[in-house]
């Protein structure tokens, strides 16, 4: 599992609670990977809107400026499960070396 | 920086680097996004320069398709150029590198109607300068054909001379242009190819070796042909602005 796709299902992961702004998305993302540039960051969240993983909208400007806002599509459900899978057998894997 | 802020140089690098369509997803995401950093400091921290951050959303294929293409703009622009240099006034080879010039920016920049809204005052002001060119080299070129003796008409090649580069540098900007700025700046390229065709067809036979046994003729029909390839440079220019 490389690191573009830990970023894409910690991504997914964060959109199944809720929808999300780009900005939040990328600050989230940026504490969690903090040596990665947000720009690398922002370039996976684009690559799931042309997957199709993600669709936008634009938000309610009530309580602030216009904001451009991520939810995750029924692919994305499907793609959140086989990354999911997939960290959680790495996780096992790596585990069973005694790697804590 | 302070001219040209973050988001403006994202921008432009934006359009230089991806497919249209894109950037401007591209541009619209970076605005909502630089509305929350504080100045364009803290975005070159955060997000590396404009250009490393358009490039970390590049395709890398498409990025040297769209340099190659370029390129080759480049080499069909400057070959009447290299063919003055050369000494070597070829009207049909001239032809030979501005028809494809002009079908590859027709097909690369989109020949259909264009979505963008309205056009530029920069461009229109361009587009009627190289229109009013090419009517004076015609104009300049019947005008002469029927006053051969003219004290002024030895001047008319030094000026072509001139011409021919001076058209082949603003082609290329104007390819450049309808890179950054929106398709229908082809429009500008296409009539400065024009002009820079035009004038090879009245040097070709300016500096032609071979006895011309009636120069007022030859002339007069150099005249029309460069009418012909004015009206048709202007009939593209004219589709390239709807």
């Amino acid at each position: 599992m490389l690191k573009k796709d830990l970023i894409r299902l910690c991504m997914l992961h964060l959109l199944t609670g809720q929808d999300r702004y780009g900005y939040e998305m990328l600050e989230l993302l940026h504490n969690a990977f903090p040596e990665t540039q947000e720009s690398a960051i922002y370039a996976v969240l684009r690559g799931l809107s042309k997957d199709k993983l993600t669709e936008s909208y634009q938000g309610d400007t009530s309580a602030g400026p216009a904001r451009k806002y991520y939810r995750i599509t029924s692919q994305g459900k499907e793609e959140y499960e086989r990354l999911l899978a997939q960290w959680r057998q790495l996780k096992a894997a790596v585990a069973e070396l005694g790697v804590e | 920086m302070k001219k040209f802020g973050y988001y403006e140089k994202l921008s432009l690098a934006a359009r230089w680097f991806l497919p249209r369509e894109e950037a401007q997803g591209v541009i619209e995401d970076y605005r909502d996004i630089l509305m929350e950093v504080k100045g364009p400091e803290e975005a070159v921290k955060r997000f590396g320069t404009p250009v490393q951050a358009v490039l970390a959303t590049a395709d890398r294929k498409n990025i040297v398709i769209r340099h190659f293409m370029l390129v080759l703009f480049a080499v069909l622009s400057f070959l009447p150029v290299f063919l003055q240099i050369k000494g070597f006034y070829s009207f049909p080879a001239a032809i030979f590198a501005a028809v494809p010039l002009m079908i590859l920016v027709f097909v690369w920049f989109g020949g259909g109607k264009s979505k963008e809204p309205g056009i530029p005052k920069g461009l229109a002001v361009s587009c009627g300068l190289l229109v009013l060119l090419l009517i004076l080299l015609c104009g300049a070129m019947f005008y002469f054909s029927a006053n051969p003796l003219h004290p002024y008409g030895r001047y008319m090649g030094a000026c072509l001379e001139i011409i021919v580069p001076v058209s082949a540098m603003s082609g290329l900007m104007g390819i450049a242009c309808a890179q950054l700025f929106g398709s229908r700046w082809k429009a500008a390229a296409i009539l400065c190819v024009t002009t820079a065709l035009a004038s090879m067809c009245c040097l070709s036979l300016i500096h032609c070796m071979a006895p011309i046994a009636d120069p007022v003729s030859a002339f007069r029909a150099c005249s029309w042909k460069c009418v012909l390839v004015s009206l048709c440079g202007m009939a593209a220019a004219g589709m390239s602005l709807c």
